[in-house]
């Protein structure tokens, strides 16, 4: 029964920092605002509580399912317009990423697959629905990506507000 | 079926594909088996059927909290001393992935004649939803930044399969 409590604070916490991160408009807030809670939380010494597997599936079958609908028919005419060039740039931005990885695995001596799952430049939440199934070392690929992420579009927003200023 | 004027069966027949797809790669045992399974039967179920399929905000954010919770215990587990290693990597990791992209984000931009700030917006890994409201924000291209952000996001997601299969092994 105590372990069930702790479950359920676990979760709660998560969602209410999820929520929380969201409405700060913080770019993969979702994720990064139940990470945190959830590392908080976790890492009490009295905690030995375990996200049930049945909750992440549920969770990673959700997201693969949200991701598809993003697809619709007004993306496929975006991805017509600008095909060739839409591939290159795609092709280039994830060797870029794999080259990072494929140096930091040397440099640290880490596990290539650790190093390439953290750098490869797909979403926050996809990698990580992908690195939760693998063990606890891909914490740090999951990690890494949200870290990009985060800082990328902060970086983004702040060069954009400047040009537009500067625009007048 | 249709409810409120919408007709649900082409969404119901999306989801039941991505839960079978998921599950059965699942069942196989394949490392991200649910996320890539649902992924690849909800988008062919998603184009064949020409489904507009919109899930609420607050299930997005239950979903991608159950993974944040999930990973926030994984990490809980390593040692203090990795994660903060970890930290400034990934700080400088960063700082160069937003160097490598605004460099081909302007390389895109004079080549295919578009305005230096939607190369820049359409390049930048920073989360394809992200991008596309910074563009709607400040009226650049958004089909460019869409359509960018989106082939980088598949060709990641099908370059992954591979790197698993190779180190799983």
């Amino acid at each position: 029964m105590e372990g069930a409590v702790e479950l359920a604070l676990l979760f709660v916490s998560g969602v209410a920092a999820a929520a929380v991160f969201v409405f700060l408009r913080l770019p993969g807030g979702a994720i990064l605002g139940s990470l945190i809670a959830a590392y908080l939380f976790a890492a009490r010494e009295s905690s030995a509580v375990a996200v049930p597997r049945a909750a992440v599936i549920a969770a990673q079958l959700a997201i693969g399912i949200i991701v598809a609908s993003t697809f619709t028919e007004s993306t496929l005419r975006s991805i017509r317009r600008y095909f060739p060039p839409a591939i290159m740039v795609a092709m280039l931005t994830v060797a870029i990423g794999l080259g990072i990885g494929a140096f930091l695995s040397v440099r640290l001596v880490e596990p290539a697959a650790v190093m390439l799952m953290g750098t490869i430049p797909g979403g926050a939440s996809d990698v990580s629905a992908i690195v939760i199934d693998l063990d606890e070392g891909f914490s740090v690929a999951a990690m890494l990506q949200i870290v990009r992420q985060t800082s990328v579009f902060l970086v983004t927003g702040i060069l954009l507000r400047h040009h537009s200023r500067t625009e007048g | 079926m249709n409810l409120a004027g919408r007709n649900w069966r082409p969404p119901t027949v999306v989801v039941g594909a991505g839960a079978a797809g998921g599950l059965g790669l699942v069942a196989v045992g394949a490392p991200g088996g649910a996320f890539i399974g649902a992924l690849a039967a909800a988008t062919a179920a998603s184009i064949a059927l020409k489904a507009d399929v919109r899930f609420p905000r607050w299930v997005k954010l239950v979903m991608r909290a159950v993974i944040g919770t999930s990973l926030g215990v994984s990490l809980a587990a390593l040692p203090q001393s990795l994660l903060l290693r970890w930290g400034g990597v990934a700080i400088a990791y960063a700082a160069t992935v937003i160097s490598a992209s605004a460099l081909v984000g302007v390389l895109f931009a004079k080549r295919y004649g578009l305005p230096l700030t939607t190369g820049l917006v359409g390049t930048a890994p920073g989360g394809m939803t992200e991008m596309a409201a910074i563009a709607d924000e400040y009226g650049l291209d958004i089909d460019a930044v869409v359509a960018l952000q989106f082939v980088r996001k598949v060709l990641a997601v099908l370059t992954i399969i591979p790197i698993l299969l190779i180190f799983s092994a």
